[in-house]
């Protein structure tokens, strides 16, 4: 720690040096001046009146530069600021280009949480690694971590790096997982499966060059195995064993993203598959359902998206007895014909299945492509089937009742 | 927060101090980029001094950045222009005409009444206008490092060094031309080479005599003959000879005196220090010793101007000369006040007896030599491989030294002066 400061005050030494003040000052008071046609103008979010007033900072900062140094001063450390503040207006430009293309909700988390930050920190280590280097700061001792030292650039590079990686994965997690898409064919379950196991990857490998980093050793590793063994042997068993079902559930495939399955009898599809648990929408009435992943390990699943999309929908249907059943079968199959929804190959069939006790009882099967569908399908065909046989006169009597009097 | 630690920092420095503290930047450049063992050796040296400085001037605070000579010249180029460049340099000469070309260094206002106490060596080559664009540091000469079990006695001329490699004895030489120099003495090539590569504005190129020729095309003879014993190997850096002489590959180097403490680290008592081999008619060889050099930076504000100078007098008084000398082996004093104390060290005895015979290149010579090591080790390389001819070598050597490339464009009037008046080859150390 004191390595650390005492490293900072050498850059006290240079800062009370008249040419690296004159800099800041002439930086400092153009920034301000940015900052109070801000607050006087308010423009709005999405507006461009910022961008070209960073521009015109930029601008600002660059002329002063090159005037300080026509006047015989150094001017690189304005010349440095105005150079970061032309990448913050690049950024701002593609914010605002971005917000029209995709959800402005979407890009406005993604600068918070990744663009800005990550803006941050390369700044200020550019700043430091053009003023003094960056060897002297990050390799200053700070404390010891199993035995190994940890210097103030591991400390970074620990609190950092896990942030960033988890955060900025996300991007080009998705570039990739389109590209492979596009190029393998895949389908959007599978493409999601793959974006997933892929930023796994990435986080896992980003952890482990992590952990060579910081110089863990195989003792180190062992340590942590031990407490964590003991932790999965309590606390965190049922998070560990979601994880492990839901890393397992991707490489087999048996439930991915995209997926549409029968969950507590309703049909559901998974929209995403967590590290604990998988989001299912239900479409019956559009909630959102989340199932711990170990449920689909340890249970049985019925899905309608495993080797193909195809559903097969059923339909009971009465009529008296008195219609001919070759009548009634023809015209069942020909509502189905007519539904859109309902493939023609396999084909729609329907069967006498059964003299009931007041009518004949008739089965109509039909198959459908997305299988969301049925609920839907089904209505339409019942609606289609009582006016067809309400037009030919064919009768679905009602279940005889006793009238008590 | 960031006015809260200034204020803590600042407060935390005048603790026991004789003022507000004073931070120093100081930027120490070894050598080029493989010269490891130089590397450390100076590391140590430089962390040690600071430490004492800091102790006699509390409220001083030395921040020692190491770079290699390839990046020194390009990182205060880059610092100095934003106004942050170091505001003392410890460095070889080779970098120091850029420098000083560029305006990134500044003549020190150190005057002969603190300088001519000291008796430093070489300062006049430094001198520029009222001041002293440098100030030498230190001297490491060159040696003959080798291993008592398997040669008893040091070889003293070249046929001697390959009859040894002959007998079987595994002979290590370097292929940089700067540290392979002394080998040229016997043909009098050392003195043709020097002046050949000394920098000059480019369309004024030094042209070899007759004689000249017929010296440096007898040594690179002499190399391809060397080499073809199976013994005597070339190899890339003095780090390579070194660490061969360490993994017990090879009994004979020649090599730095800075490298001596990490070979007796290995080599214990068996490792014997001598005089490299002279010339077969009894001439002494010429080796080149390293000069390092101090100098100040542009951009100190007064107080750090002052304190960097307080630093150049301290380590160059007769007290830190004499103990760098006996803490730091192979680094030798340039104070002339500085008695080597020849008759209670063997090793400082050859060294002193080394520097006696040594050259140390003046500034021009220094940067010729250095810009163009790659391209003169890719030659005697070729030579001692049998790839070129010796005459073929000798015109590529001849067309290196007017390479447009290698060549300092326009003038170099801002450093000729203070070159001038000091003798080429001045020896390092008067008898």
């Amino acid at each position: 720690m004191n390595q650390l400061l005492y490293v900072i005050s050498g850059w006290l030494g240079m800062f009370s040096r008249l040419s690296l003040l004159l800099q800041v000052g002439v930086a400092v008071g153009l920034l301000l001046l940015y900052r109070g046609w801000k607050l006087r103008a308010r423009p709005p979010l999405g507006s461009w009146k910022p961008v070209l007033a960073k521009l015109s900072l930029v601008a600002l900062l660059a002329l002063a530069s090159r005037l300080l140094v026509a006047l015989g001063w150094p001017g690189g450390l304005v010349n440095l600021i105005a150079l970061l503040v032309l990448i913050w207006s690049a950024l701002a430009a593609l914010r605002l280009l971005l917000r029209r293309w995709l959800e402005p909700a979407q890009v406005e988390g993604y600068w918070r949480r990744a663009v800005l930050p990550l803006f941050v920190v390369l700044s200020l280590v550019g700043m430091v690694h053009q003023l003094d280097g960056l060897e002297a700061i990050s390799q200053a001792p700070l404390l010891k971590l199993f035995d190994q030292p940890l210097n103030f650039g591991t400390l970074l590079l620990l609190v950092a790096l896990p942030y960033f990686l988890i955060v900025l994965s996300e991007l080009p997690v998705l570039l990739v997982g389109s590209l492979a898409g596009r190029l393998a064919g895949l389908e959007l379950g599978n493409r999601k499966a793959f974006e997933l196991i892929f930023r796994y990857a990435l986080i896992g490998l980003g952890s482990l060059w992590l952990a060579d980093r910081i110089g863990l050793n195989s003792t180190a590793i062992a340590a942590m195995a031990g407490g964590l063994s003991v932790g999965l042997g309590f606390g965190v068993k049922e998070v560990f064993s979601n994880f492990v079902s839901g890393l397992w559930l991707l490489f087999e495939g048996s439930v991915k993203p995209g997926d549409v399955l029968m969950h507590q009898g309703d049909v559901c599809q998974v929209t995403s598959l967590g590290l604990r648990a998988a989001t299912l929408l239900r479409t019956l009435d559009n909630a959102e359902l989340v199932v711990p992943n170990q449920n689909f390990f340890t249970a049985t699943s019925i899905t309608y998206t495993g080797s193909d999309n195809l559903r097969n929908g059923f339909l009971l249907v009465r009529a008296d007895y008195k219609h001919n059943p070759d009548q009634v079968i023809a015209i069942l199959v020909e509502i189905a014909q007519a539904n859109s929804m309902i493939l023609a190959d396999p084909a729609p069939s329907a069967a006498l299945s059964n003299f009931g006790d007041y009518a004949i009882e008739y089965g109509l099967s039909f198959w459908m492509a997305n299988p969301l569908k049925n609920g839907m399908i089904s209505a339409q065909l019942r609606r289609a089937i009582w006016h067809r046989f309400h037009q030919e006169g064919i009768e679905m009597p009602l279940a005889p009742r006793l009238k008590l009097t | 927060m960031a006015l809260a630690l200034a204020t803590a920092l600042l407060a935390g420095g005048c603790q026991g101090g004789l003022g507000p503290p004073v931070n120093l930047q100081v930027a120490i450049s070894s050598g080029v980029g493989n010269d490891e063992v130089v590397r450390r050796s100076l590391d140590r040296l430089a962390s040690q001094i600071a430490g004492e400085f800091m102790r006699i001037h509390p409220n001083a605070n030395l921040h020692l950045r190491f770079l290699p000579e390839a990046e020194l010249v390009a990182s205060v180029r880059a610092r100095g222009g934003l106004g942050a460049g170091p505001d003392l340099l410890i460095m070889r000469p080779a970098p120091l005409l850029t420098l000083k070309q560029e305006g990134l260094v500044q003549p020190s206002n150190l005057g002969p009444e603190e300088l001519d106490p000291l008796h430093i060596q070489f300062l006049s080559r430094f001198r520029d206008g009222k001041g002293y664009v440098a100030v030498p540091f230190l001297l490491q000469p060159s040696l003959a490092c080798f291993d008592r079990r398997r040669v008893p006695s040091s070889p003293t001329n070249l046929n001697q060094l390959v009859e040894l490699a002959t007998a079987g004895v595994r002979v290590g030489l370097p292929l940089q031309l700067d540290e392979l120099l002394w080998s040229g003495t016997s043909f009098d090539a050392d003195r043709a080479l020097l002046r050949l590569y000394r920098e000059r504005t480019a369309g004024q190129p030094e042209t070899l005599s007759s004689t000249e020729k017929g010296q440096i095309l007898a040594w690179l003879q002499w190399i391809y003959r060397a080499n073809v014993q199976p013994t005597l190997q070339f190899m890339d850096t003095p780090d390579d000879l070194v660490a061969g002489m360490q993994a017990g590959e090879l009994d004979w180097i020649s090599c730095n005196a800075t490298a001596v403490s990490q070979l007796r680290r290995k080599l214990g008592s068996h490792l014997g220090l001598a005089l490299l081999p002279g010339g077969t008619k009894g001439e002494k060889a010429r080796p080149m010793a390293r000069l390092l050099l101090l100098s100040f930076g542009r951009d100190s504000n007064p107080d750090q101007r002052r304190m960097a100078e307080s630093f150049a007098l301290f380590v160059l008084n007769d007290f830190s000369q004499s103990n760098l000398m006996k803490r730091a082996p192979g680094n030798m004093p340039v104070n002339g006040n500085v008695i080597v104390p020849v008759t209670k060290s063997t090793d400082l005895a050859v060294m002193e007896a080394s520097l006696q015979q040594s050259v140390v290149p003046n500034l021009r010579e220094g940067v010729g030599l250095r810009r163009r090591t790659e391209p003169l080790r890719q030659l005697i390389k070729k030579t001692a491989f049998g790839e070129m001819d010796a005459k073929e070598v000798l015109a590529a050597l001849e067309q290196l030294a007017v390479a447009p490339e290698y060549t300092t464009p326009g003038t170099v009037a801002g450093v000729e002066r203070p070159l001038s008046p000091s003798p080429a080859q001045e020896p390092a150390r008067k008898p």
